[in-house]
């Protein structure tokens, strides 16, 4: 898997560039902000791209603005958006605006080596990720006669897994139960959401957080 | 130009007018009485005196306004009016030349009239308009006289006891009924035209103006009337029974007229008699605003401003708000009172009292210098707290801008060095599991798990010092992210998306905060709802929980900062907190 990185601090840069050449990524660029991202992009296109989400010239969502270029120039290139904090509005206005291929996780996460690299095959195949705790928020948000207070406990730790952008094996896996159970739980879970299954993995996030209602 | 001199001429001049309007007086009473053709008993009873009495009257009553008001010319005017009003008296002696002199003025009394009118009751032509008008009536009278005079030859006419007239020219009789004709029907249109200028500056006169020029207006319009008369006759369409009816109505009319102008130059005599009244009530003024309506009141100007003089030579008005007193030419007049040397205050009014009597706004000012150095105190200090108002808002910003440097030093600096830190951990706990080392990888994984702590009270930290999603998405993101955050179940009803002013959306992100800070702290609430709306120019925000209540903004609560800060931004904040039944945050924020 080939990776470019763009982030404003040197020594976040260089820290993850080691953690993923020993991991066995290949980094091919790194870049100070979203301008320099770009021109990289324009030489060698890599398969996902991590960005910083505050970066030069005004510090607030810089990484917000050139994820979107990026997908409007290379529609199927991944791109990693890395926050400091917690920005829920934002990660819901990521993942539910963009129809490509796009991650949010916060970047003390990726001090865990198999999350990042987890996160990172899943955007090259195309999939999407969320930060566990930006899921763990949105199905905290209190609303009256949530859809959600009818699901299970088991059920609401599938949709958890499923809003992080996780597929059926790979939730069965973590569960340590059957692929067949966890089907048969999607089921429950979209009927009682009244939501249509799809095989299609991003579509599923989306529909889970449009249905949480984002902002 | 000296100003003084020019009056002590003109007042000489002024009793030389009324001096030879005596004597022509005089002779018209004498040639009355004399004149074989005049010395009915009608006319020695009721015409002559009349006559005389309208002319003395505005001889007089001219002198009275010059002598009242040296600078003003309305005075010279009347007085002239009163001159040239006798100057039939001239036609009745028996010489060619002073018959036809006298014929040819007979109706210069009317120009001056115009005149009158037209410059009333400011004395000078004020702008084109008026300067236009003076110069029509002017050329319509050279007009008259030259047109008429030479071409009228009485004699040729058939009058047999007319005297010859010396300044006919032959050959020019037949264009005298024309000229009569154009001349007469100029008078008609001039008398509009004054009239027409009249009362536009009537329109757009000032109150105490205006108040000065109503007798003069109403005066005006029988004599209009009976000029309209004259005309009506001129053509036939009035008989001559009914004219003999109105001329002793026009001539009293103008009798009437001189006292409709000095009516309106006593009004300014009025005006100080409102100044005493003013004085009179002085003692009773209770508040500011009453202080103002009182002066304007006396003053007759409702358009009437006080500045109040700082110690710094500054001006500010009754709220203590920096005012720029008006310049020269801007069409308002300033009068500065002064008190020991020192300005005090200024009373910015309409140039127009100040036309009618230079001294009636220093005269009230100066009644009023006490109740101004009251007022002008009580205006420094709203002066002085509005500088502390915006002193406390710069340390304010000053903060916040400190607070946002502060966190972005920390985002920038140790939170990245931190992050990068549990990279190399991980890297290093990795090294340690390859070489089997069971204790350093268990070592390690304790750094790291205190590493994670660690970020994530520096986040907690950074986040209290300044939300960066508030600056990135505005209230409505902020307040989500506080929601998701606190202990207890909160629900974030209304939010506006409108982004506000930097202060102002910190303003309510931090009251929110350390309400929900509070809730959680100390009132065992089940659930609290958030609510941020705008209504005109302020937001209201509202977080109410079901809990105890009983909360109250005392020592150690955050909200007495909230409080303070709300109140820097010119808003409110109130928390109603009855024993078991909730409590209430309520904050009023303008935002415009």
């Amino acid at each position: 898997m080939r990776v470019t990185v763009a982030d404003d601090s040197a020594l976040f840069r260089s820290g993850l560039v080691r953690l993923l050449r020993e991991a066995g990524v290949a980094v091919m660029g790194e870049a100070r902000d979203g301008k320099e991202l770009l021109n990289l992009l324009s030489n060698e296109q890599p398969d996902v791209v991590i960005v910083d989400i505050r970066m030069p010239p005004t510090h607030t969502d810089e990484g917000l603005t050139t994820a979107r270029e990026i997908h409007r120039r290379w529609p199927d290139m991944g791109v990693l958006v890395l926050s400091t904090y917690v920005d829920t509005d934002f990660a819901t206005e990521l993942i539910t605006r963009t129809q490509r291929s796009v991650g949010y996780l916060l970047k003390d996460r990726v001090q865990d080596t198999d999350e990042l690299l987890d996160a990172l095959k899943r955007l090259e195949r195309g999939g999407s990720v969320l930060d566990p705790e930006v899921v763990a928020r949105l199905m905290g948000r209190r609303r009256t006669q949530s859809p959600l207070e009818q699901l299970s406990d088991r059920e609401r730790e599938i949709l958890a897994l499923m809003a992080q952008g996780r597929s059926n094996q790979a939730i069965s896996e973590r569960l340590h139960v059957s692929e067949r159970t966890v089907e048969s739980h999607v089921g429950s879970i979209f009927s009682k959401l009244g939501l249509e299954p799809t095989p299609d993995d991003h579509r599923r996030v989306m529909a889970v957080l449009l249905h949480l209602g984002g902002p | 130009m000296n100003f003084a001199g020019l009056s002590v001429k003109q007042q000489h001049v002024h009793v030389a007018v009324v001096v030879a309007g005596i004597v022509a007086g005089l002779f018209g009473i004498l040639a009355a009485a004399i004149n074989p053709y005049n010395a009915t008993w009608v006319n020695l009873v009721v015409y002559t005196p009349i006559e005389v009495a309208v002319g003395w009257s505005f001889l007089f009553v001219g002198l009275i306004a010059g002598r009242r008001r040296p600078e003003n010319r309305v005075g010279l005017l009347m007085s002239i009016f009163g001159l040239i009003w006798f100057a039939y008296v001239l036609s009745w002696i028996q010489s060619p030349v002073l018959y036809y002199l006298g014929d040819a003025f007979r109706w210069a009394f009317l120009v001056v009239l115009g005149h009158l009118y037209i410059v009333y009751p400011r004395g000078r032509p004020a702008g084109k308009l008026e300067r236009g008008a003076l110069a029509a009536i002017y050329v319509w009278f050279a007009f008259a006289v030259l047109s008429e005079t030479p071409t009228n030859d009485p004699i040729s006419q058939g009058c047999r006891q007319c005297l010859p007239n010396p300044f006919f020219i032959p050959g020019t009789a037949w264009l005298n009924p024309a000229t009569t004709a154009i001349s007469q029907a100029g008078i008609t249109l001039l008398a509009f035209a004054v009239l027409g200028v009249f009362f536009w500056h009537w329109r757009q006169a000032s109150a105490p103006v205006r108040r000065a020029m109503t007798p003069a207006a109403w005066a005006a319009l029988p004599v209009l009337g009976v000029v309209i008369a004259l005309q009506l006759e001129a053509r036939g369409l009035l008989s001559a029974q009914v004219l003999a009816v109105l001329m002793p109505i026009e001539w009293l009319t103008y009798a009437v007229l001189p006292v409709g102008l000095l009516v309106g130059v006593l009004r300014t005599r009025l005006g100080r008699a409102a100044v005493t009244d003013f004085v009179i009530e002085l003692n009773r003024i209770p508040t500011r605003t009453s202080l103002r309506d009182s002066l304007a009141r006396a003053l007759g100007d409702p358009s009437l401003e006080l500045a109040f003089a700082l110690p710094g030579g500054e001006y500010v008005d009754m709220l203590g708000a920096t005012m720029i007193l008006p310049s020269p030419g801007s069409g308002r007049a300033v009068t500065s009172i002064e008190s020991a040397g020192r300005p005090l205050a200024a009373l910015i009014h309409d140039p127009a009292i100040d036309e009618e009597d230079p001294e009636l706004v220093a005269a009230a000012g100066s009644a009023a210098r006490l109740a101004l150095e009251n007022e002008r105190l009580q205006a420094e200090v709203r002066a002085s707290l509005e500088e502390v108002r915006a002193s406390r808002a710069r340390i304010l910003e000053a903060a916040d801008a400190e607070r946002k440097r502060l966190e972005r030093d920390i985002h920038d600096g140790a939170q990245q060095r931190l992050v990068a830190l549990g990279l190399a951990l991980r890297m290093a706990r990795d090294q340690a599991a390859t070489h089997a080392d069971e204790a350093l990888v268990k070592d390690l994984d304790g750094a790291t798990s205190q590493l994670k702590q660690a970020l994530s009270e520096l986040r907690d930290l950074a986040q209290g010092i300044h939300p960066a999603v508030l600056s990135r998405a505005g209230i409505g993101a902020a307040l989500r992210v506080l929601a998701e955050l606190s202990p207890i179940p909160v629900e974030v009803k209304d939010v506006p998306t409108a982004r506000y002013p930097e202060s102002v959306e910190a303003a309510v992100y931090f009251v929110v905060s350390e309400a929900l800070t509070n809730t959680a702290k100390h009132s065992g609430a089940g659930r609290v709802e958030v609510s941020v709306r705008q209504q005109d120019d302020r937001l209201l925000v509202d977080v109410r929980d079901d809990g105890l209540g009983g909360a109250a903004a005392g020592n150690g609560s955050g909200l007495i900062g909230m409080a303070d800060r709300v109140s820097v931004l010119g808003g409110k904040l109130e928390i109603a907190s009855p024993s078991a039944a909730g409590t209430l945050v309520h904050a009023e924020i303008p935002c415009g």
